[in-house]
């Protein structure tokens, strides 16, 4: 079950706490702010991501991979266009990861892909609240999903919460999906990143879980952004 | 197709003074990308080669055999182990021409100590690939560079092409002193069976790929995913063996003889690569072949003759029917682009899918919108997935 916290960091324009089954992270937003010469954009804002692993110095590549679907992401969805010449900054940092200590990547290394694939959702989930909290022109909401196959199962990976098991699935692909949520709807798909082995039709099922695990989990959100604004706009009543 | 920028403050010229603006086309495709590729998409062509939307670089494998490790070679890099300047072995290699850009890709060895109680079957093997692209400059790697690297370590392992069970050295020979010849089969004498046996399966491979990008043209990841499994095919891996005279007992001269003596003794020697007798790799799964693909909607408000048009409309605004039949004329029509390759499309396409296939399977799809006006739907990535389909088959020849 997804727990958040939003405006956890005081000094910042938005951030946000979320915990998964299986992971957590903090995510925070500034913006728009004045940026580097080499990053000021004429007609646009610039987008910058950085992501800290739970587990030592970073950004390393695997953080750099995860920070460039982000950055790709967030381009598509924040109204850029609203603040030429500023940057809008979003840290992430990795709290907890079920692959914590160092080696437990040996046996099955199909873990080494699942591992920044639950960081990487679970800053997806995280930074759309921080960017709802710092009040950042959004063109739309998105969820995003992280499902695995295995031989006869489809499994929703954020939910569960005992490790060892998370650890001994045999998947036979997993599929990260960032859906575009409008009017309440999911429409199109922001992000796809799919590996593993899979044909057409494990493409179409997981798809269509996705979309009806994002329809769930945007209830959810919207229903702690309500609370969010009625809190924020308490002087308004 | 005028290599002129025609821009709204030049029709006024002679009023206001200023002059007319003329950039050569290469300056124009720096300057204003998406402008040069609206232009040519109107044309119904692309800028690179005036190539069609749904047509692929032409994609070359060059054979260059000569440059792989011969056994001149690597029995002179054994003699001189210190003398490591050359760099490391190269066992297998791969050179592909896409279109302008080359792409060089070398595969060598390593060897690790490994538990092998802690292998399972379904365990996959890695490969530690190091991608650089060559303009001329030095320093960190780019974000670009590292994009690659993990992309192409993480596809390796989910792609499951290599079992880790089929690297681990499982049998090693022994080069006898008088006859100098290797011995793979257990030696008779039991002394030496210890120390065969106490190293099977103690050691496993691991594989490096140096992957160089040259005149780089477009996004390079899917090229360089196709390079490294031509080459991963091509991958062999020499014997191992251990060299009789290089067996030495070191015995601690400082310790009294007492009775942990024994187990003091140290026993020292080199394990050494035998290239006349290499086996080839097993691959786990047949390799597959990445392609990408991008969206972009072509926008007929940048056409260049679109501002007398626009002028012609503007009198007869009254009319409502005109207006409406105007709105559909200038509607967006999204358009599929088969292999971005060139700097204007990559820079002006921002809405792009990359699927690696093979004939069962895919492998790894990676799709990211990256403009909101411009996302890539459920059909255009059906599209995608039967033309990498295609790719694949087209490709297979050359494999």
């Amino acid at each position: 079950m997804t727990n958040l916290k939003y405006s956890v960091l005081p000094n910042l324009d938005g951030s946000c706490e979320l915990s998964t089954s299986n992971s957590k992270v903090i995510t925070a937003v500034s913006g728009p702010l004045e940026p580097k010469q080499r990053h000021r954009l004429p007609l646009q804002s610039a987008i910058e991501v950085v992501i800290k692993p739970s587990f030592g110095m970073g950004p390393t590549p695997r953080e750099v991979l995860m920070q460039d679907k982000l950055a790709t992401v967030l381009q598509a969805v924040i109204v850029t266009e609203l603040y030429p010449r500023k940057l809008v900054q979003v840290n992430a940092q990795i709290l907890e990861s079920p692959f914590d200590e160092f080696g437990s990547m040996m046996g099955n290394s199909f873990n080494e892909i699942l591992s920044p694939m639950i960081d990487l959702n679970s800053c997806f989930n995280s930074s759309f609240i921080s960017l709802c909290d710092s009040a950042i022109a959004l063109k739309s909401s998105f969820v995003s999903t992280l499902l695995g196959v295995t031989e006869d199962k489809l499994i929703n990976i954020a939910e569960v919460s005992d490790l060892d098991l998370l650890r001994s699935f045999n998947f036979k692909s997993l599929h990260h999906i960032v859906l575009e949520v409008e009017e309440n709807k999911p429409t199109n798909v922001l992000l796809l990143d799919s590996q593993g082995d899979f044909n057409d039709d494990d493409l179409v099922n997981v798809l269509d879980n996705a979309q009806k695990i994002t329809q769930k989990e945007f209830q959810n959100i919207r229903n702690i952004l309500k609370d969010k604004v009625s809190q924020d706009f308490i002087w308004k009543a | 197709m005028s290599e002129v920028i025609d821009t709204a403050n030049n029709i006024n010229e002679d009023t206001n003074g200023i002059a007319l603006m003329q950039f050569p086309k290469e300056v124009l495709s720096r300057l204003q990308p998406d402008l040069v590729l609206q232009r040519h998409l109107q044309l119904g062509l692309r800028p690179s080669n005036l190539m069609k939307f749904n047509e692929f670089r032409n994609v070359e494998e060059q054979s260059n055999d000569a440059l792989i490790v011969n056994h001149s070679t690597a029995s002179q890099a054994q003699d001189n182990t210190n003398s490591n300047t050359s760099g490391d072995l190269i066992v297998a290699n791969n050179l592909l021409k896409v279109g302008n850009m080359f792409i060089k890709t070398d595969l060598s060895l390593g060897i690790t100590a490994v538990e092998t109680a802690n292998i399972e079957e379904e365990s996959f093997a890695p490969i530690w690939p190091e991608v650089t692209v060559d303009r001329g400059r030095m320093g960190a790697p780019t974000d670009e560079e590292m994009i690659a690297s993990r992309q192409l370590y993480e596809n390796i392992i989910s792609g499951k092409y290599i079992k880790q069970k089929n690297l681990i050295i499982s049998k090693i020979g022994k080069k006898h002193l008088e006859s100098e010849e290797i011995s793979y089969d257990m030696a008779d004498d039991e002394e030496n069976d210890e120390l065969l046996l106490e190293n099977k399966n103690k050691w496993c491979f691991v594989i490096y790929a140096k992957i160089n990008v040259y005149s780089r043209e477009g996004p390079i990841y899917d090229h360089v995913f196709n390079s490294l499994m031509l080459a991963l095919q091509k991958l062999t891996f020499p014997s191992v063996y251990i060299e009789e005279s290089s067996i030495d007992l070191q015995i601690s001269s400082k310790k009294s003889f007492n009775k942990k003596q024994k187990q003091e003794t140290k026993r020292t020697f080199n394990m050494k690569f035998d290239f006349d007798a290499c086996n080839k790799l097993n691959l786990n799964s047949d390799i597959s072949i990445s392609s990408n693909f991008g969206v972009i909607y072509k926008d007929p408000t940048m056409a260049i003759n679109v501002l007398d048009e626009q002028e012609s409309n503007e009198e007869k605004e009254e009319d409502a029917m005109d207006i409406e039949k105007d709105n559909t004329d200038f509607k967006k029509e999204p358009i599929l682009i088969n292999d971005i390759s060139t700097d204007i499309e990559e820079q002006a396409i921002l809405s792009k899918v990359s699927i690696a296939c093979n004939s069962k399977n895919y492998k790894s799809i990676k799709l990211m919108n990256g403009s909101n006006n411009e996302k890539i739907s459920v059909q255009q990535l059906k599209q995608a997935l039967k033309f990498s389909k295609m790719r694949y088959e087209d490709l297979k020849p050359t494999i």
